[in-house]
């Protein structure tokens, strides 16, 4: 059918193509799948747009895994030393040898020192092939302290080494102690996290919902605590902790004290989004039914300020990640023989030894990618928190 | 005569990430010197997005897939720019954009700058596209400004938005669009936020800078009322193609096209006959037939399911679906005598038992002298010098069984409030508010805590404005429905499940839909919704509060008729508060008419709309554009400035500090608040 156009403005045209009001109320499988979704499913698609949260999201949920079987993964155990091979150079892994295809292998090192600065010298030698081994038995461990195994995803040749990031002043693996290291760094944050969540919810919750002389206090309350620099508030609170605890009770003391601290900004978060969705027409709808302020809360408000609430979580998961690098940096968080990022990190603390075994800062890798991760992943969810706002 | 644009065959495409969309298909049309053409469609047609594209302000998503928009500046002859073909951000588009054509739009306060003052803004639209020195600029802002009706422009240009009433606003922004004198207007919705008077003095304001300015305006509404006083062409555009255009006489006099017939159909207007209906483009055909016996269902299979609850028994799905095969057997009810279905049918003579019990006429609702006030500023050591504003002033009102009472009111009136105190979202300063119970006894609401209140809050529902906020984004349609009774405890999950299925088709929504999520309907199904589950307690008094103000005529038409039939199917008591007159009278037996927190006129619909007694009744119902060639808009009779202003208003009528009038008889049931000393004072 060709389209007539008007020529003269004047004229009265009139489409002649069949008109069927209803068939803008059809919908295409798409719009029906988008329409039968959830408030999470909605998210999810949004945020599968963000490529960069969901690299970290993949990224995030690999260090997870890895944490549960760090023993398997390392080449080494925790406190193996190698008295031999002190502050030993990175290890590259090659694939041929002279040409010749050989598999992954490493080149054993000649030992020497240097006589002026005493400083221990590591030549590759190329006629010593360690070829490594995959799923084999290396250095004893016990499976999280349940079990004695031996396995492990890669280990050394016999006699040979393995030491993809050096060793330390003790002769130890940097790289299987910075996964040792994973398990606490990521789950430091966590734990603090949950202890930060629980107190912003309910005293954000609390000053948004009661308002008035609550709203006040609790202001001030958090006024006073962001105004203390945070630095020595931890160590004030650090040095708290009685010096014979065990390394596992000051891990429990140091994560409740960055809850303690964090849970400011989120108590920001919750409160804000209480006061703005209060006064949303379905909130008061709701009241004007009867209901109680229970059900208002836990079925109108808290609902649409959940995955904005994750998202928030998502951003200070860093800053407890960081926090415990610091405190244990300055020496005043985990402490030997519990193995962190900060803890490792602990070791470069003489700009010495920075400068002669540049490998030993390494540690500072995991805490940068895992940080970034959660910032981009964050930053990924807070957009997609709202899908139905375009 | 040359026209200024010419469009042709334009195409615009959305593109998002689930969709392509075609927002515009092969659209044509022209505006000729001068002339004023009305792009008339519902919300979702793609007319904003055809003045996107005209204005190059088209959203990152949106590109031009084809046709051309040729602009002939009629101050450069002989030149013709396709807009089509510029960059967004070209100079050449820019200059365009603000000098040649500019553009005003629907709200105004959003539109202009809040910490920058008029005269700034005025001169910065100036000094973009002319090169004058800040002093002739400023010339040009004060003489733009006159030329719009400011009272006194020298000061006008010094005051920022906020200080402005809305009017002004809107006149400061039209004065903004206008100071480069622009061939073109494009006017997007320009008085739809606006109450009918201002709306009316805008109107004059745009036909007479029109006429000053020698420009052609491009007015896209979707107010017919608006299209048949101002425009000389209207396009029609539906799902973003033209249905129809042509002269605008011609069109209202033979609709040529489906959709606008039904379009000039679905607006109510003044002259229907009584039991005249809407015509909406899309009917919806709720399950009238089965209606009432579904509701003698409802009744009789609640009262035994809530004693079967009592009694501690389970009740399993077949139970109720057991029932359904035998429903509309009226055996069933004489069976199971139920007292309050024996009251009605008695009472109503009628075999047919009602949802809502109790005798037709008597008052459901009594509101005397109801005040309100709001604390405006609080100034003085320790906030203690308080002003206060009197939202609702010695408001009386009666609703009874069975009856529509409209309320009618421009914004800020005071209406909502009124909703708010009598659903007791509010504690009022003074006054009373009674309300029949199940007892059947007038119980006073102030002054009751929420505990007391509950069995209350059942029986009066409420049905909000904006169909969008107004549901929990993250509920299904199912839960929507159904949280009333769960709040309530009524029934067992069962019979709520079942009672939300009724409801969807009462309200005509597919029972498929119960799954989805508010996001996934239009304004007018959002609305149904909220309908349904206003309506799932089976309430005796249903507020509305401006229910299809945010809708398409079409729609609007839609929820109009299902209101009135679910008015006289379940025997429904309306209070239904609106600014649309022609709404308020298509859907109100009596109207009461509100300005400055009082009423100052009452009287049943038809007398109100034939002898309006107050100034104020009569300045609106002179406001109103009607979708009718044969009644333009008496440019004339409309009075700038305040007639909105009870101080204002002519002797007898006058309401300020000293005086203090009262309702006065006129006839039977009008009442209008003046001073007449021989008129006897009634209470209401």
């Amino acid at each position: 059918m060709s389209r007539h156009k008007p020529d003269r403005a004047d004229e009265h045209f009139v489409d002649t193509r069949p008109f069927d009001p209803w068939d803008k109320e059809e919908l295409t499988p798409a719009q029906e799948k988008y329409f039968q979704a959830s408030q999470w499913k909605l998210i999810w698609w949004r945020l599968k747009q963000h490529r960069l949260a969901l690299i970290s999201l993949i990224i995030l949920v690999g260090m997870y895994a890895a944490i549960f079987i760090v023993e398997f993964l390392a080449p080494y155990a925790q406190e193996s030393r190698d008295s031999l091979n002190i502050h030993h150079p990175p290890q590259g892994v090659h694939l041929f040898d002279d040409g010749t295809f050989v598999g992954p292998f490493t080149y054993g090192t000649d030992f020497a020192i240097d006589m002026e600065t005493l400083k221990p010298i590591y030549t590759p030698n190329p006629e010593k092939i360690d070829r490594l081994r995959f799923f084999c038995s290396g250095d004893p461990y016990e499976f999280w302290g349940l079990f004695d195994a031996s396995l492990h995803l890669v280990c050394p040749a016999k006699d040979g080494t393995l030491f993809l990031l050096g060793t330390d002043r003790l002769g130890r693996d940097m790289f299987s102690r910075i996964i040792y290291g994973a398990r606490i760094s990521l789950t430091i944050g966590l734990v603090g996290i949950a202890v930060s969540f629980f107190l912003g919810v309910l005293i954000g919750g609390a000053a948004g919902y009661f308002g008035g002389w609550v709203d006040s206090c609790v202001q001030r309350v958090i006024e006073v605590i962001r105004s203390l620099p945070e630095i020595p508030l931890w160590m004030a609170l650090s040095a708290a902790l009685p010096v014979t605890w065990s390394p596992v009770l000051i891990y429990f003391g140091i994560t409740i004290i960055l809850g303690l601290i964090d849970w400011t900004g989120l108590a920001r978060a919750v409160r804000s989004k209480f006061l703005a969705l209060r006064e949303e027409d379905y909130a008061l709808a709701a009241r004007l039914t009867g209901a109680t302020p229970k059900r208002i809360i836990a079925r109108h408000l808290l609902p649409n300020f959940a995955s904005h609430l994750i998202a928030s979580v998502t951003l200070s998961i860093p800053n407890m990640i960081l926090g415990e690098t610091a405190l244990s940096f300055l020496g005043l968080g985990l402490r030997p023989p519990v193995t962190s990022w900060g803890v490792l990190l602990n070791e470069a603390q003489n700009i010495n030894a920075v400068a002669v075994y540049p490998w030993l800062m390494l540690p500072v890798v995991p805490v940068i990618i895992v940080v970034l991760a959660f910032n981009f992943l964050g930053d990924g969810l807070r957009d997609a928190a709202d899908p139905y706002k375009n | 005569m040359t026209d200024i644009l010419r469009i042709r065959d334009l195409e615009v495409e959305f593109i998002t990430p689930h969709m392509r969309t075609k927002a515009v298909d092969k659209v044509s049309f022209r505006i000729g010197a001068q002339q004023t053409v009305a792009l008339v469609g519902e919300s979702g047609s793609g007319k904003t997005t055809i003045s996107q594209a005209i204005m190059g302000i088209l959203p990152r998503s949106a590109r031009i897939a084809g046709g051309s928009i040729i602009f002939a500046d009629p101050k450069k002859p002989g030149t013709r720019v396709d807009i089509a073909m510029l960059s967004a951000n070209s100079a050449e588009m820019r200059a365009i954009r603000g000098g040649s054509i500019s553009m005003i739009f629907q709200e105004p306060m959003s539109s202009l700058s809040p910490i920058h003052t008029v005269g700034d803004q005025i001169c910065e639209a100036v000094r973009l596209h002319q090169k004058v020195g800040t002093r002739e600029a400023r010339d040009l802002a004060r003489e733009m400004l006159e030329l719009v009706g400011f009272p006194n422009t020298k000061s006008a240009l010094r005051t920022y938005p906020f200080e402005l009433s809305g009017g002004l606003r809107q006149r400061a922004m039209i004065a903004m669009a206008l100071v480069c004198r622009p061939a073109l207007l494009v006017a997007d919705e320009p008085t739809t936020a606006l109450d009918v008077t201002i709306q009316a003095q805008t109107l004059r304001l745009i036909k007479d800078l029109q006429k000053s300015l020698k420009m052609s305006v491009l007015l896209i509404t979707h107010d017919l009322g608006v299209v048949a006083n101002m425009a000389d062409h209207m396009v029609v555009v539906y799902n973003g193609r033209v249905v129809e255009s042509g002269k605008t006489d011609d069109i209202f006099i033979n609709p040529g096209h489906a959709y606008t017939r039904s379009l000039l159909q679905a607006v109510p207007h003044f002259d229907m006959e009584p039991g005249e209906r809407l015509k909406p483009l899309r009917e919806i055909k709720p399950r009238i037939d089965g209606l009432l016996t579904l509701v003698d269902k409802f009744d009789r299979k609640m009262a035994r399911l809530e004693q079967h609850a009592t009694n501690g028994r389970h009740i399993d799905d077949e139970a109720v679906n057991g029932d359904d095969k035998r429903g509309g057997d009226s055996a069933i009810a004489q069976r199971h005598p139920d007292p309050d279905n024996a009251a009605i049918a008695s009472a109503m003579e009628s075999p047919k038992p009602r949802l809502s019990t109790g005798v037709r006429g008597e008052a459901v609702l009594a509101v005397s002298h109801l005040t309100k006030s709001f604390p405006v500023r609080k100034s003085g050591w320790f906030g203690m010098d308080e002003r206060r504003i009197e939202a609702v002033c010695d408001v009386s009102l009666t609703v009874g069984r069975g009856e529509c009472v409209g309320l009618v009111g421009e914004s800020g009136c005071g209406k909502t409030t009124l909703s708010k105190l009598i659903m007791r979202a509010m504690a009022p300063d003074s006054g009373s508010i009674l309300f029949r119970g199940e007892s059947g006894q007038m119980t006073e609401l102030v002054g009751l805590d929420e505990d007391r209140l509950a069995p209350y809050r059942k029986r009066i529902q409420f049905v909000f404005q904006d169909p969008f906020s107004s549901l929990n984004p993250r509920m299904t349609v199912q839960d929507l429905i159904s949280e009333p009774m769960l709040i309530h405890g009524v029934g067992t999950s069962a019979y709520r499940r079942k009672m939300v299925l009724e409801l969807m088709e009462v309200v005509g929504l597919d029972p498929r839909f119960l799954n989805r999520y508010p996001h996934s309907f239009s304004g007018g199904q959002r609305q149904r919704i909220g309908i349904a589950r206003a309506l799932c307690l089976r309430p005796d008094l249903l507020i509305l509060d401006e229910p299809t103000s945010a809708l398409d005529v079409s729609v609007q038409a839609q929820i109009l008729n299902l209101l009135k039939d679910l008015q006289r199917d379940l025997n429904l008591t309306y209070l239904f508060i609106s600014h649309n007159l022609a709404v308020i009278d298509y859907m109100a037996d009596r109207i009461a008419v509100m300005c400055a927190g009082r009423i100052v006129e009452s009287a049943p619909r038809a007398s109100l709309f034939r002898s309006p007694a107050h100034p104020y009744t009569q300045a609106l119902l002179n406001a109103v554009p009607y979708a009718d060639l044969d009644h333009p808009l008496d440019f004339s009779k409309i009075i700038d400035g305040k007639c909105s202003d009870p101080a204002a208003w002519p002797a007898p009528f006058t309401v300020d500090r000293s005086v203090n009038p009262s309702m006065v008889q006129l006839a039977e049931d009008h009442f209008v608040r003046m001073t007449r000393p021989d008129y006897q004072e009634i209470a209401v």
